[in-house]
């Protein structure tokens, strides 16, 4: 495994201010797979080795936090990471119609990324927006009270953003 | 202590046990997976579910995290207990594989064991069995995973965690998913790897060397010592027709635990290997009886102080005992000296001794205190033409020096288990019987007595172990006070004169074996299993 | 029933800026430290607990109780995490406190952690709450610059850090061991208990775990008084909380009552009645409660004692409304797809359990499924629930046997049809 994974002199402070406010350095190891998640992109093995080393355990300790947590990237997302929630009340409300713009104008399935890096796509769990549902996510951002015209128009707009 | 009912039995138990140790310790069985007696408790495979008596009614909880209160009501048997423990052994089995006739476990595998005693159910899954992970996977020098037969109890992880403190094992994703792995690109292979697979209670982590090539149930088990280092971790020597098949560790609590290094785990296949098979005087090979008449001459015709002797710390408390005896009775006391080895080979805080051989402190015991070096020197000197060495290699240890130091040696009479390159020099070789072949006691360096029994009876006539040899020797050069039918006897003749032993015979030794009043050699005490700092290093 | 004389919870919602410091100061903000700092810690924990608090997570025990669990004198450190990890399916009202009222979530830290002589508090954030982490940790930034948080907090000389954890995507994090646990670093599984936390929790120090809406309702009690909180809503449910309200009716939402309004009376006022058909059932409190029928609806009040009368349980407060058109399978099936995928896989019932209710339902839906099966998913259930080391199982397996068990009809509706052949015909 090459160590070509070097955090900057800033992300480094950054995690050692962060980690300062925890009695246990290991308590620092999820604000430092973010910290590695937005230096990096995404968390692949050598971003978990170098993130191990940071921290001070072992790497299959990190691995094992990595691939418990949904929200980090165990492999490269999109630049629009989409996810839809799934969960009952978003679903009742049409959350399957949403999904299915998604797979029809985007060719997606679930865990997917279109051929040009532009758009990825994942089922979630519930959002907390079940009284403004369907809810999606794209990368950080809340869009809810969705209809299929809203997000074939936004998948438009994402594409034309370059 | 504390008086608790299980089951309607009353017990008395020491304060602090969990009640699943209680009935365990009682002879209630109760069965158990991610329960391990010397590993934190996980408590996430709920098979040991009991019920005890609350002023609410009776209450479910697991056996293992539920500590013994004055009064405590158990019942291991009750029906929800059952049927608690039933469901869980059901889920356990849902997805698992039905890999028992390929799968090592078998036979010692809790899962068979439990489904024997408490399961024997119609089968319910009733939907596509889910295909966990990956099938005998290479994860380390030693070890092979088989993801799917994994029950996730934990133990293995524990075990890395906290005794080598090397945690390459994790468990990732959740739920259903989740399966056992090690990080991409590393490897499992710490100096305690083979340690997982003991405690594994299925047959997902197995040795590579153990892979298909013998049944447990044919196995003959025999409690024994491990004569790797001066730790002398208990192990069970376990053979099927004479061919030795894996050495495992036995529990002794104070001393190993339940565990043992790889190194002295796999030193089993040590024992089948270059094996000295026959007697040889000069060029010629001949039997054990006719190798020992003529020795005998040849001694017979010696001064009292023409013969050296060098005891052994690889033989046990009786061949050096013997020895000793010979050189009382025979030769000159002053001539027989303990070796000196320099102590090399890995240690840590763990288990694992710089001293390579078990037994430097029954040299101690026996007063056998005699440093070589003056002895070595006298050697050199040529001032002895005989020469006896007992049972270890300084030819291979240290050629040039052996060969300075025996060089004008007539009669170089070696002992050796194996076809040692001293084996090959000396004037004479007689073959021994190693540690497995025998039966006889250790003092390992903290001064701890334990005992081995003989595990496998060797065919070749010729072969015995030093102490016998030094009996048939005795009684060549017509010496009295040699008869000793047995090993046993051997001990406890030496008890009867040696103080520290005051009291014991060889069959009251427990089988944990007894601390003596002995003060350890090595300059760092000995500090039993001991917490080592993590180190993870980021290899490049 | 009484209506509340002011809001406590949703003051801030509509007024503008109300997240900024200097609006939460302008609208009587930080009010109760001055009762705060007068009192002892032990009679802060006093005054909550007389006050009938109840946690608001889900589990309902009351607050004051809780923190009096608390050991003294361990030499120890004390801890607060709060359980900002709103995960529960049909719930959504932790999200509106942390975006429209930070500060009165940190006020209630501050007098939780005032009461339980903790000096040191994590805010433990779901990961999707990308804006209320934002908003919270400039918040917790400007307390600190204005003295309300840090050190000698208003000259009272009471330190306080308060630490915001941002989570990454697990429901099983809103357990409060499991919060612990991911606060620590490690996967958010729970642990077993005991030891229970107020003992020994994160990094083996007693500590607090309390819900968002719990803490936000502390203030006013210290502020005016646990006589006067215990006098709004039910003689068992004191207070007032952040109902929730989705599904099928014509007005979704959330709005601030006391407890103790009639369902229906709910569903009426403020969901504008139930949208697309009649109603047919309901989620009082998220999707871990059993689910009422319509006719357990109409005599069913929102506060604990009523709920857990009607067999279900308060929850979290945020009702989900299933009209007559809805199939009870597929939102069982979304449930159990749920719980499954959440489940942290510790524990054998619920890993097992939870993925078989799931794999079974799969069948039934398919077409290919017997009465067996169906029997099968309640008989999983049972022996789930109780046997686990969290509660994830139960809160799959009561929701489930409550669904089979009130519209069994629905479930053999997709059961092969059994042939029965008379003999002496061709079948």
């Amino acid at each position: 495994m090459t160590m070509n994974v070097i955090f900057s002199p800033e992300a480094l402070n950054e995690f050692e201010d962060i980690a300062s406010h925890y009695p246990v350095r290991r308590a620092a190891l999820l604000p430092a797979l973010w910290l590695a998640q937005r230096e990096f992109g995404w968390l692949s093995p050598s971003v978990l080795e170098a993130t191990a080393a940071l921290v001070g355990v072992s790497p299959a300790q990190v691995l094992e936090v990595a691939e418990f947590y949904t929200m980090y990237f165990k492999k490269k997302p999109g630049k629009y990471h989409l996810q839809v929630c799934r969960t009952f009340v978003c679903m009742m409300n049409g959350a399957d119609q949403i999904r299915k713009v998604i797979e029809d104008k985007l060719h997606l399935q679930e865990g997917e990324t279109t051929p040009d890096g532009q758009f990825s796509y994942q089922d979630v769990e519930c959002l907390a927006s079940c009284h403004t549902g369907p809810c999606m996510r794209v990368n950080d951002e809340y869009h809810e009270n969705l209809t299929p015209e809203m997000v074939e128009k936004m998948i438009d707009e994402l594409r034309n953003q370059k | 202590m504390v008086k608790i009912t299980v089951n309607g039995k009353e017990m008395e138990v020491p304060e602090g046990t969990n009640v699943l140790d209680a009935a365990l310790n009682n002879g209630i069985h109760v069965e158990h997976f991610c329960y391990h007696r010397y590993l934190p408790v996980a408590g996430n495979c709920r098979t040991c579910m009991v019920e005890i008596k609350t002023p609410k009614g009776r209450q479910l909880v697991i056996g293992c995290n539920t500590h013994v209160t004055e009064g405590m009501v158990v019942y291991t048997n009750s029906e929800n207990s059952k049927k608690a423990q039933k469901s869980a052994l059901e889920m356990l089995l849902l997805d698992h594989p039905l890999d028992c006739p390929i799968c090592d476990k078998a036979g010692e595998c809790k899962l068979q064991d439990q489904y024997m005693q408490d399961g024997q159910y119609d089968f319910r899954r009733s939907v596509p069995r889910y295909f966990k992970g990956g099938k005998a996977e290479d994860i380390g020098e030693h070890i092979v995973l088989d993801q799917e037969r994994c029950i996730l109890c934990t133990r293995c992880i524990r075990f890395v965690d906290e005794v080598p403190k090397t945690s390459e094992l994790c468990i990732v994703n959740r739920g259903h998913e989740a399966k056992l792995t090690i990080f991409p690109g590393r490897r499992l292979d710490n100096p305690y790897s083979g340690n997982v697979t003991d405690i594994c209670p299925v047959g997902a982590l197995t040795l590579k060397d153990f892979r298909f090539k013998q049944r447990v149930w044919f196995l003959k088990k025999t409690e024994s010592v491990c004569p790797g280092c001066s730790r002398g971790c208990n192990i069970s020597v376990e053979q099927n027709h004479g061919h030795l098949f894996r050495f495992m560790p036995r529990e002794n609590a104070s001393l190993n635990k339940t565990w043992i290094c790889d190194e002295g785990r796999f030193s089993f296949k040590k024992y089948q290997t270059n094996r000295l098979e026959t007697v040889r005087l000069g060029h010629k090979t001949t039997s054990l009886q006719e190798g020992i008449t003529q020795l005998a001459e040849i001694l017979a015709g010696m001064g009292k102080d023409e013969v050296a002797g060098i005891a052994s710390p690889f033989a046990s408390l009786e061949d050096n005992y013997l020895f000793q005896k010979l050189f009382e009775k025979k030769f000159n006391l002053a001539n027989l000296a303990a070796p000196i080895w320099t102590p090399k080979g890995s240690s840590d805080h763990i288990l694992r001794l710089a001293e390579k051989y078990p037994n430097e402190q029954g040299l101690n015991l026996l007063g056998i205190t005699t440093k070589a070096e003056t002895l070595l020197e006298k050697i050199e000197k040529g001032a002895f033409k005989a020469v006896i060495v007992m049972e270890q290699d300084p030819f291979g240890e240290n050629p040039e020096q052996a060969k300075k130091v025996y060089g004008k040696v007539k009669a170089l009479v070696v002992l050796s288990t194996h076809a040692t390159e001293t084996a090959k020099q000396a004037a004479m070789a007689f073959p021994m019987r190693p540690f497995t072949e025998k039966a006889g006691t250790f003092v390992n360096a903290a001064g701890h007595l334990q005992r081995f029994k003989l595990a496998v009876e060797p065919e070749n006539p010729d072969l015995v172990e030093s102490s016998r040899w030094i009996s048939k020797l005795a009684r060549a050069l017509e010496l009295n006070g040699f008869d000793y039918e047995d090993t046993p006897m051997i001990f406890n003749a030496l008890a009867k004169e040696n103080g520290k032993l005051e009291g014991l015979t060889f069959d009251s030794i427990s089988p944990a074996g007894k601390q003596l009043d002995l003060k350890p050699a090595s300059p760092e005490p000995f500090q039993g299993i001991q917490a080592q700092p993590n180190v993870f290093e980021v290899k490049p | 029933m009484n209506l509340p004389l002011q809001p406590q919870l949703t003051k801030r919602f509509a007024v503008k800026n109300g997240h900024t410091l200097k609006v939460y100061l302008e609208t009587g903000g930080y009010g109760s430290l001055h009762n705060l700092f007068a009192l002892q810690p032990e009679q802060v924990v006093e005054e909550v607990k007389a006050s009938g608090l109840k946690g608001r997570g889900g589990a309902g025990f009351l607050t004051g109780m809780k923190w009096s669990f608390v050991p003294k004198n361990t030499g120890k450190n004390i801890y607060l995490a709060v359980n900002a990890d709103e995960g529960e399916p049909g719930t959504f009202t932790d999200r509106y406190i942390l975006t429209y009222d930070p500060h009165l979530l940190l006020e209630g830290i501050l007098c939780a952690c005032y009461a339980v002589r903790s000096h040191k508090a994590y805010i433990y954030v779901r990961g999707e709450f990308y804006d209320q982490i934002q908003i919270l940790r400039k918040a917790v930034a400007d307390a600190v610059e204005a003295g309300y948080l840090g050190e000698n907090i208003q000259g009272s000389g009471f330190d306080l850090d308060v630490v915001v954890h941002r989570g990454a995507g697990a429901y099983i994090c809103g357990e409060e061991t499991g919060l612990i646990e991911s606060l620590e670093g490690k996967k958010g599984m729970p642990r077993i208990k005991p030891p229970f936390p107020a003992v020994q929790g994160l990094f083996n120090c007693p500590t607090i775990v309390n819900n968002v809406k719990t803490l936000a309702s502390v203030p006013w009690i210290i502020e005016h008084g646990a006589k006067a909180y215990a006098e709004i809503g039910t003689p068992d449910s004191a207070g007032t909380h952040l109902f929730g309200l989705s599904g099928h009716v014509n007005q979704t939402g959330y709005w601030e009552l006391p407890f103790g309004m009639p369902m229906m009376e709910f569903l009426e006022t403020y969901g504008k009645g139930v949208k697309g058909g009649e109603l047919k059932a309901v989620f009082p409190g998220g999707s871990s409660c059993p689910v009422l029928t319509a006719k357990e609806c109409e005599s069913v009040t929102l506060c604990y004692k009523s709920m857990t009368e009607h067999g279900t349980m308060f929850g979290t407060g945020c009702v989900t409304v299933l009209n007559e058109h809805t199939d009870m399978v597929r939102i069982l099936k979304s449930l159990t797809h749920f719980y499954a995928y959440e489940s942290c896989g510790q524990c054998t019932p619920c890993r097992e359990g939870t993925a078989w209710e799931d794999r079974l339902l799969k069948k039934i839906i398919a077409g290919e499924a017997t009465t067996k099966d169906l029997d099968l998913m309640l008989e999983v259930a049972d022996n789930m629930e109780g046997k686990t080391i969290c509660v994830l199982s139960a809160a799959c397996s009561m929701p489930l046997r409550s669904i089979i068990q009130k519209f069994r009809g629905e479930f053999e509706k997709y059961l092969k049809k059994s042939v029965v052949v008379v003999p002496g015909t061709v079948s």
